[in-house]
């Protein structure tokens, strides 16, 4: 089954792909924010922080500054394009018509998707690429700096939102309306105002992780969108409907899988291998790694 | 009329594939994978009229009962997870069926041409209706009614005690079970219903393109299939109907002649479609008084009689614009025609009763009178004199 392929290629297979999986992992943590506060899908999810990527390569086009800015304003121009995405799709829909919510972020899913088309003629932009060449080396055994500071990015993003979430007032509220929205309300909370925050910390998160996808591929395209949508869903399934550090571990998991399943086969099977891994988690484990069993009927 | 007899055609299949996904929703599940069984159906009836030489008809339900067989199998395993986990299964399962016809071949040598499914080339040549001399009229007509047998299916579901089995299980499955309503039997038939309505629709799709390809089969369609419902509203098949002509007859064909800007109106009108009507075209219709439920039956009479006048008419204005300059390029663009026609009257009746309102007073009495030969009504709201 492995081919010609040896311990060491296997051990670089997983390796990068663990790291790459960090970028799934804060996507899946987006989409997980979401759904644990309001229990809702976010669809536009995947197209706010591509969207986000795309603006701070405008504003890098207007003056030069250094990446790590570019990523700045791209984290925070999606957490903006987060918070339109609340107004249109969720703020005036009521919470007794989920599919209207869930339609409406498939129409701002398309809308931003277009918006980036007409803007670039749909022709797929360069990305600042961080260190370019930078490989810590190990006899044959490499590791790419650019893939090693995203790693270590979204480790300090993951860090900063549990801070964020158990140990500021915002965070405890955010829980609370997540818990029991009525009650939360009872106790003096907005809770629009609290989904509206969780908009723009899952559309800060969600920038991030854009523009580290777009730097560790080097191009940012429109048709980058429907793919991270889907790989976001699939590791907010695997990992467990709202839980934060199954997203995380089930993103390291399906980035992991998905260079594995690359380095044994190739471009055009990879993705059917990332179905089959969640074919067997629905079978053997419908609920996620952290999911409660209550999801299951 | 050639462009008209297409559009019915288009939006009779897209009509079929929406009421499938109309019936899974009702049971409370958002299925992505309409898509899938539309495609099944489609390679399926597409083999039997080429490959085996059947007529449509056979073709349609053995292309119908497929889908619904494969449904059955797919639905047992699929529905034992809710919410967004079947979101994400369906989107999975839809995305391997079309994987499959990516990898499938099967082809016949048949006279000078062979044909039959082949991967990623797609399946060229179904040309049943070619063949047997059918006109777009003919087709058009046999579309349009295989489009109201389902409908009209559809509609005897949602009244009989079945449909009152479905809505209960989908607006709370629990309630449901604790009077006694088996959930797996319950989601595993609708679910298998869908499928033979994606799957019927799949073999029109085919043999009205003739060449399908498994891209056409993606997540994209999956989202048009849930679309309509949820837009059109979720209390009758009307609703997905009326979506069906908004989406495919408007945004998609309507604003053509917009360009590029045609489709960044699409995700916006659906987004401000959502938040005005969040339960759908059906309920802001339910809502109306009887007053303007007339309306907007009258605004729909009327939209087809000007878009077939207009049509004509604007064909004689070119002709003799063109009688006078000499060839210009000016085409006629019927679909300004409907941009313009649906929008105000078809969509928003409203709108051009607010419009005919700031005309001047000849032309409102013409619409005054158009409205009481369409409409009839009884209640006339006072006017100022003009």
């Amino acid at each position: 089954m492995f081919g010609d392929l040896s311990a060491l290629d296997l051990l670089q297979a997983v390796t990068d792909g663990l790291l790459f999986g960090a970028t799934y992992a804060i996507i899946g943590t987006g989409f997980a924010l979401i759904f644990g506060v309001m229990h809702k899908i976010n669809l536009a999810y995947a197209a706010t922080a591509i969207a986000g990527a795309y603006i701070s390569l405008a504003f890098a086009a207007l003056l030069p500054m250094p990446a790590i800015v570019v990523f700045l304003i791209a984290a925070i121009a999606s957490g903006a394009v987060g918070y339109l995405v609340y107004i249109t799709c969720f703020r005036f829909i009521p919470t007794t018509s989920p599919l209207a919510t869930l339609m409406a972020t498939v129409g701002m899913l398309i809308l931003i998707d277009e918006v980036i088309v007409h803007e670039t003629d749909g022709m797929p932009q360069p990305y600042p690429a961080l260190f370019d060449n930078v490989m810590i080396e190990i006899g044959n055994f490499g590791l790419r700096g650019d893939l090693l500071f995203i790693f270590g990015l979204s480790v300090v993003a993951t860090v900063a939102l549990v801070v964020f979430l158990y140990r500021t007032r915002l965070g405890v509220a955010t829980r609370a309306v997540a818990q029991q929205p009525v009650a939360a309300q009872l106790c003096g909370i907005s809770v629009q105002r609290t989904n509206a925050t969780t908009f723009i910390m899952s559309g800060l998160l969600g920038g991030l992780a854009g523009a580290m996808t777009a730097a560790a591929v080097g191009t940012l395209s429109p048709l980058l969108t429907l793919p991270i949508t889907v790989k976001g869903l699939i590791v907010t399934v695997i990992g467990g409907l709202g839980s934060i550090p199954g997203a995380i571990i089930a993103g390291l998991l399906v980035g992991m899988f998905e260079n594995v399943a690359l380095a044994l086969r190739d471009v055009q099977e990879r993705d059917l291998y990332v179905m089959l891994l969640l074919f067997l988690f629905l079978a053997v484990r419908p609920m996620g790694i952290f999911g409660k069993s209550a999801a299951r009927d | 009329m050639q462009f008209w007899y297409g559009l019915a055609q288009l939006i009779g299949v897209h009509t079929i594939l929406g009421l499938s996904a109309y019936v899974v929703l009702q049971t409370g599940q958002v299925t992505m994978a309409q898509a899938g069984f539309f495609a099944i159906g489609a390679y399926v009836s597409g083999m039997l009229t080429t490959i085996a030489g059947w007529h449509i008809v056979p073709a349609l339900f053995i292309g119908g009962a497929t889908a619904a067989a494969v449904a059955a199998i797919a639905g047992f395993p699929a529905l034992r997870v809710k919410g967004l986990m079947f979101v994400v299964a369906t989107i999975a399962f839809g995305e391997a069926v079309r994987l499959f016809w990516f990898n499938f071949t099967y082809q016949v040598q048949q006279g000078a041409v062979k044909v039959g499914p082949q991967g990623g080339e797609g399946f060229k040549q179904i040309r049943f209706f070619p063949a047997n001399g059918w006109t777009d009229l003919d087709r058009a007509i046999f579309i349009l009614a295989v489009m109201a047998i389902v409908m009209a299916g559809v509609w005897w579901l949602d009244r009989s005690r079945a449909g009152a089995v479905l809505r209960a299980v989908g607006e709370d499955d629990l309630a449901a079970q604790s009077v006694g309503v088996n959930l797996t039997a319950v989601k595993v038939s609708a679910f298998a219903i869908g499928g033979f309505i994606a799957g019927v629709g799949g073999t029109l799709y085919s043999h009205y393109t003739t060449h399908i390809e498994h891209a056409n089969f993606g997540v994209v369609l999956a989202t048009f299939a849930i679309a309509y419902p949820i837009v059109g509203g979720l209390h009758n098949v009307f609703g997905t109907l009326a979506a069906v002509i908004f989406i495919q007859g408007f945004l998609v064909e309507g604003l053509r002649f917009l360009g590029d800007w045609r489709n960044l109106l699409f995700g916006f009108l659906i987004v401000v479609a959502m938040n005005v009507s969040p339960r759908g075209f059906v309920s802001v219709y339910r809502d109306l008084s009887p007053y303007w439920r007339r309306r907007v039956y009258g605004g729909a009479i009327v939209t087809v009689v000007l878009v077939l006048a207009g049509e004509t008419a604007a064909n004689e204005i070119v002709a003799a614009v063109e009688g006078v300059l000499g060839n210009t390029g000016l085409e006629y663009n019927h679909m300004a025609w409907i941009a313009f026609i649906v929008v105000m009257a078809g969509w928003s009746w409203s709108g051009l009763a607010a419009a005919v309102r700031l005309l001047p007073a000849g032309l409102r009495r013409l619409s005054a009178l158009l409205r009481d030969a369409v409409g009839g009504s009884a209640v006339r709201r006072p006017r100022k004199a003009a």
